[in-house]
């Protein structure tokens, strides 16, 4: 039995638990530990509870992928995010990655690529490199562009 | 066991448990010889128990197990999961036997986490996995559960 403390602990979100269920037997045994939400628990809950360095959400998490609370919760705990969307299915989500700068990635999907997957989501939020919470709060209000830049830089600056 | 009682001992016999491993058991201990029992089940799962065996009234599909569930869709999905292990390609019963767990699931409150260890569990008691190796074992299981994922996902006819 591979020892809990030496794997990544990984947040696996969705709404069917079928889904969810099968992506956590896809993660490698010897690398990553599967941590769901409990049932009813919210999704910036079980963050805030699990404080895992990587979430996954699956397509049917859109709504965390969505929610600004989960994100900055996110963001403030530094936990790398990867979206997943079925392959037919996938219009809703690139729109949500790009919106926020989350790295999605399309099911099926295999154990290695997987693991390649989550490995560069993690080097990328170990660099620094993660979604924009305030852009996608801008993004969702009626505001001049110019506007909305300069609310942009002052956070910025505030970081 | 020590020789020096009087009559020759019987050969002993080999045998495979669900490790892989050869244990030597003597002839008269071989003939009874059976798998240990697996463990018992948190009350929260969608494993059915196995209900007592009326051969004269077949369960129906749908019938009610005793922890509230339906055994068809756990029953379907072991049948699956056996006929993968042999080498035979993803059937719609699978496909449908997961649909009707995830059902199941979300009626009941049951966590992804539980039917994960739920189907580790059908997958490593199957009979056909037991006697492969360690590596095979996770392997299969993983190569399975993407074909899972692929038609999951497949759009509906």
């Amino acid at each position: 039995m591979t020892p809990t403390s030496s794997r990544t602990r990984v947040l696996v979100i969705a709404t069917d638990p079928v889904v969810g269920a099968l992506l956590g037997m896809l993660l490698d045994p010897a690398q990553y530990e599967p941590v769901f939400p409990q049932h009813g628990e919210r999704p910036e809950d079980a963050l805030a509870r699990v404080r895992p360095p990587l979430v996954i959400l699956l397509d049917g998490a859109q709504e965390a992928a969505r929610s600004d609370l989960f994100l900055a919760r996110a963001q403030r705990s530094r936990a790398a995010l990867l979206l997943f969307a079925p392959t037919g299915e996938a219009g809703a989500t690139p729109a949500t990655a790009g919106t926020r700068s989350v790295p999605w990635i399309a099911l099926p999907i295999d154990r290695a690529a997987l693991s390649r997957a989550l490995g560069e989501a993690l080097a990328r939020a170990a660099a620094g490199s993660t979604w924009s919470v305030a852009g996608t709060i801008l993004g969702g209000l009626l505001l001049p562009p110019v506007v909305k830049s300069s609310v942009l830089a002052a956070m910025s600056l505030l970081g | 066991m020590t020789a020096g009682h009087g009559r020759r001992r019987a050969p002993d016999v080999l045998t495979a448990p669900r490790d892989g491993r050869l244990l030597a058991l003597p002839a008269r201990d071989a003939a009874t010889w059976r798998p240990p029992a697996p463990p018992a089940l948190p009350r929260a799962s969608v494993l059915p128990e196995e209900p007592p065996h009326t051969p004269d009234q077949p369960a129906s599909p749908d019938t009610p197990s005793p922890d509230g569930g339906t055994r068809a869709p756990m029953d379907a999905l072991r049948a699956a999961l056996a006929g993968h292990a042999r080498g035979e390609p993803i059937s719609d019963a699978l496909v449908e036997s997961l649909r009707r767990v995830s059902r199941d699931a979300r009626t009941r409150g049951i966590t992804a986490e539980r039917l994960l260890i739920d189907f580790k569990l059908l997958w490593y008691a199957l009979p056909e996995v037991r006697t492969l190796r360690q590596q095979q074992q996770s392997d299969g299981l993983a190569e399975l559960v993407t074909l899972c994922i692929r038609e999951y996902y497949k759009p509906g006819p």
